[in-house]
């Protein structure tokens, strides 16, 4: 008996975390949304009312033609609805592949807009980039 | 002084015991698995392309595999020592051990014991990682584990929301030890406050787990509708964090407020069996 209420014991606990796990995983989310190439494109959140985070990932960042890396500069705007300025940030990096950036932004809305203006003269800028939008 | 060998008596009891020794083994190959898994990444990369070595750590909030550390982190915070009291409790050896040493002093040595084991658990893993990533890995590495490099301006853009960021520019080992010994004082407060449930009598070792656990989801979604800062703790208990917004004055907050819980909650039981 008193193993059987041991058990039990091992069970509610794992229940409990268990669901309390799937309801964290339900609440958080991420909404990704894929850009068109270009030097500017900027990109107006929907579906979730407010977000806590903006993620962004770049990918298929070439070399140059003489295969060294680009120094690629990127500027960042957010803008909110009433189309002021929330945050700006300038990117100033070189790359080969992959980049991510992380800028957690209270209190975003539905119908905010962030832009991103790419700068320089490479043709070859981030072929895709996907921009995750995080709520938690 | 009583106090003090009752510390360590109880302290030298703790890491006899196989919570303390499976724990640490965990955490400790764990880190050691994430040098190994980082040396294997980056074989025939140039030295000046290849990580920080202070950068790549089991504790390194951009590293691989860093979310099993974050999501276990709770459980094995209470792994170490956080059923001593349970334990001394069926074992008797908490009649004996107050009959030596007094009451009060049993509590106050099991509290600090407790402290300092789960403090040792989630410290010196990491400690030994860095000692041994610095004699393999080259000192020429500048990347961080996000990929950038540690000291661009970009880089240096996110660094500013690390905690403690002045430190790591000024000194990147000073700011990996402090950063992880704050993460062992989170882990050690929790462990603590488990106690201090544990004194209520709980039955069952398995519902142990889960005070901590609660806690720190409470913590995290109670007080985003109170303060401004970052509230999700898996970006406090890992170093090198570059998300926006964490504030030391929360995360100390939360530690004060563990250890405050666990010595209350042991005092309550302390008065409750001197009444009986």
């Amino acid at each position: 008996m008193k193993k059987i209420k041991a058990i039990l014991s091992v069970l509610t606990v794992i229940a409990i975390i268990g669901v309390i796990e799937v309801y964290a995983l339900t609440s958080n989310g991420y909404y990704s949304v894929t850009l068109p190439k270009g030097q500017t494109v900027s990109l107006t959140m929907k579906k979730q009312d407010s977000y806590d985070c903006v993620v962004y990932r770049l990918i298929n960042i070439k070399p140059t033609s003489t295969g060294e890396d680009t120094y690629k500069k990127m500027k960042m705007s957010i803008y909110n609805q009433s189309t002021k300025l929330m945050e700006e940030k300038v990117i100033t990096e070189s790359v080969s592949n992959t980049l991510y950036r992380y800028s957690h932004i209270k209190d975003l809305s539905a119908g905010d807009t962030i832009t991103y203006k790419m700068r320089g003269n490479n043709p070859d800028l981030p072929a895709i980039a996907d921009v995750y939008l995080g709520w938690y | 002084m009583e106090v003090i060998n009752s510390i360590k008596m109880q302290s030298s009891l703790l890491i006899r015991k196989k919570g303390f020794q499976i724990s640490f083994l965990l955490l400790f190959a764990y880190a050691m698995l994430i040098s190994v898994i980082y040396a294997y990444m980056q074989k025939g990369s140039y030295t000046t392309e290849m990580i920080h070595p202070a950068m790549i750590s089991g504790i390194t909030s951009d590293v691989d595999y860093v979310w099993f550390f974050c999501r276990y982190f709770p459980f094995m915070a209470v792994m170490p020592a956080g059923f001593s009291f349970i334990n001394d409790i069926n074992t008797k050896t908490s009649v004996l051990l107050k009959a030596q040493m007094g009451e009060k002093r049993y509590y106050m040595g099991k509290l600090v014991s407790v402290f300092l084991i789960t403090f040792i658990t989630f410290t010196f893993p990491f400690f030994i990682e860095l000692l041994l990533n610095v004699i393999i890995f080259p000192f020429e590495g500048t990347r961080a584990a996000t990929g950038w490099e540690a000291y661009s301006l970009t880089y240096v853009q996110y660094a500013n929301n690390h905690l403690m960021s002045r430190l790591f520019y000024n000194n990147i080992y000073i700011y990996y030890i402090i950063s992880t010994a704050l993460t062992g004082i989170f882990a050690g407060a929790g462990a603590v406050f488990t106690v201090g449930i544990s004194s209520f009598g709980i039955k069952y070792k398995a519902f142990l787990f889960l005070p901590f656990y609660l806690f720190i989801y409470l913590a995290e979604n109670i007080s985003k509708y109170i303060i401004s800062s970052y509230t999700y703790i898996d970006t406090y208990i890992t170093i090198f964090d570059i998300i926006e917004g964490k504030s030391m004055a929360y995360y100390l907050t939360l530690i004060v407020l563990l250890m405050i819980m666990g010595i209350i909650f042991t005092a309550i039981n302390i008065r409750r069996n001197e009444t009986r």
